[in-house]
């Protein structure tokens, strides 16, 4: 007993870790005061049972499922061509004349989707390619500006380092570069996910006719089934969770030396 | 100890360096000769001395060929041939590695570089992990080594494609006694495996630098008639350890003279 009590203790210093036990004990702990708070607030908010009750409504008859499946689609296509541009764009600021497209890019992270949605609309055909499209565009401006942030962040001992070795420039970018910061582009991947999975509601919303559990949680908020309403946000955040989680597996498998040298693994 | 100086294999001349406005490096000229001893393949160790912030860095830099002087030029080899990076092993005194490559990763990129053929790689990969006592080692992330074990890994990478020149940059720093005396042992054997094997040593440390060397650059200003620093080091002491008998000598550290020649270079650094 007094182990466990020390260990507590212990997750309320700086810089130490607990034992499973303890960290399963005090999430435990923390949903109780979630659940417990949730309950005692406004008679608004729907309630657990009720949100379970509209999950099972829209699993049945709302093709909850289908939908679902929909958005992880077009977020995955979304995903897959704002890397492949963001990276290029990215890895080509070693070149000078390609920093200042770079960073004007960059730069568009503060513009906001609405507003060139109507740019989009003209410049794409389709309902999808224009989702597509505002989704790449939002992800790709927040993607390279990270990466970017990532390749300045190098130090020169590493460049220097491969060039000693007697590595061209183009093989010293790949090495230091490319191989060597692999780990860090799945964490920008990482956080880029979470990013377009919050933007996913919003565009969807835009292109209504493809469905997708985006424009099914708008048309729920519109008739205000905030029971419906609760059920889909939770399952967005789930799958996000789940989503996360996969990526960093993907992460440990491929760079399994990226966790090797820290405290918290 | 008979021994013989041969060709010179490194040759500095007239190098100087402004950075900024700043007189960094100002007409530095040395030479390094093989030393040839019968009966034994014995490389040359330097040790290259001089407090902080006197501009050994980049005189570093431009031995390895990474940055260009104003004026000057470094030629190395036999026969002398400017500097390319590539040439000079440079092992930095944070031990960089490919920290996404295994040990076994990193020796097979040198080696590549080296325009080893491939089945020739992997045989030369393996004889360096035996000879830095690295076998057990060869799957391992540089994450997972030792301080100790990481210099070893940095200094067989440099080794497996530099040609017989290797720069190191404060090998003992942070070392405790025990680790010093093995690393300056490491050192003595990499210059003995290859005649024209050239090790410059960068160290505050003088008595550890002294202890392996065969010649001594102790690094500094001059200053004008009125006793002000003029800008712009240059090599102004040269030490020939052999002449004086303290070279490849055993236990030379428990010799008088060799800590009068410590007390002197001592004294030095603060004229300097």
């Amino acid at each position: 007993m007094s182990n466990y009590l020390q260990d507590l203790i212990r997750a309320f210093k700086p810089n130490t870790s607990v034992s499973k036990m303890t960290m399963t004990l005090i999430i435990v702990v923390q949903v109780i005061i979630a659940l417990a708070a949730w309950y005692s607030s406004s008679e608004i908010l729907p309630r657990p049972p009720e949100i379970f009750g509209a999950f099972n409504r829209l699993l049945k008859g709302g093709d909850l499922i289908r939908e679902l499946f929909t958005s992880m689609g077009l977020c995955l296509q979304a995903m897959g061509l704002a890397i492949l541009i963001s990276l290029a764009l990215s890895y080509l600021t070693v070149l000078p004349f390609f920093r200042p497209t770079a960073f004007i890019v960059s730069k568009g992270r503060f513009l906001t989707l609405v507003g060139l949605s109507f740019v989009f609309t003209l410049l794409t055909s389709g309902g999808h390619n224009l989702k597509v499209s505002l989704m790449v565009f939002g992800i790709t401006v927040f993607f390279v500006t990270s990466a970017i942030a990532m390749i300045q962040a190098i130090p020169k001992t590493e460049f220097n380092h491969a060039r000693t070795l007697g590595m061209s420039e183009w093989q010293t970018v790949w090495e230091v570069i490319i191989l060597g910061r692999l780990h860090e582009v799945f964490e920008i991947i990482r956080q880029n996910f979470a990013i377009s999975w919050m933007m996913l509601t919003m565009v969807e919303g835009i292109s209504r006719a493809e469905g997708g559990i985006g424009a099914m949680l708008l048309n729920q908020n519109k008739h205000l089934h905030l029971d419906a309403v609760f059920a889909i946000q939770i399952l967005i955040l789930l799958v996000g969770i789940g989503m996360d989680y996969l990526i960093g597996v993907i992460k440990n498998i491929i760079c399994p030396y990226a966790s090797l040298s820290l405290e918290r693994r | 100890m008979t021994h013989e100086f041969k060709n010179t294999i490194l040759k500095v001349e007239n190098v100087s360096l402004n950075l900024g406005g700043n007189q960094i490096l100002r007409d530095v000229n040395v030479d390094i000769r093989d030393v040839v001893r019968p009966g034994m393949s014995q490389g040359q160790i330097v040790g290259f001395l001089g407090p902080s912030g006197i501009g050994k860095t980049k005189f570093f830099e431009i031995l390895a060929g990474l940055i260009k002087p104003d004026s000057g030029q470094v030629l190395l080899g036999d026969p002398l041939t400017p500097v390319k990076v590539g040439r000079v092993g440079v092992v930095q005194q944070s031990y960089p590695l490919f920290s996404h490559r295994t040990v076994m990763g990193n020796l097979m990129v040198a080696a590549a570089r080296k325009g080893l053929p491939a089945n020739e790689q992997k045989i030369k990969c393996e004889e360096m992990l035996a000879h830095f006592g690295l076998q057990g080692h060869a799957n391992k992330f540089p994450a997972e080594l030792s301080g100790g074990q990481r210099q070893r890994v940095a200094i067989a990478q440099q080794l497996l494609c530099s040609d017989h020149f290797l720069l190191l940059d404060e090998p003992f720093s942070g070392l405790d006694i025990i680790m010093i005396e093995k690393v300056c042992e490491l050192l003595r054997s990499i210059a003995a495996l290859h005649e024209h094997n050239t090790i410059i040593v960068v160290s505050h440390d003088i008595e550890s630098t002294a202890s392996i060397a065969d010649t001594l650059w102790v690094m500094g200003r001059d200053r004008d008639d009125k006793g002000d620093l003029i800008p712009g080091s240059r090599i102004k002491y040269t030490y020939n350890l052999i002449e004086r008998g303290l070279a490849w000598q055993e236990n030379v550290m428990g010799r008088r003279d060799f800590h009068e020649l410590v007390d002197e270079v001592r004294g030095l650094f603060k004229t300097l």
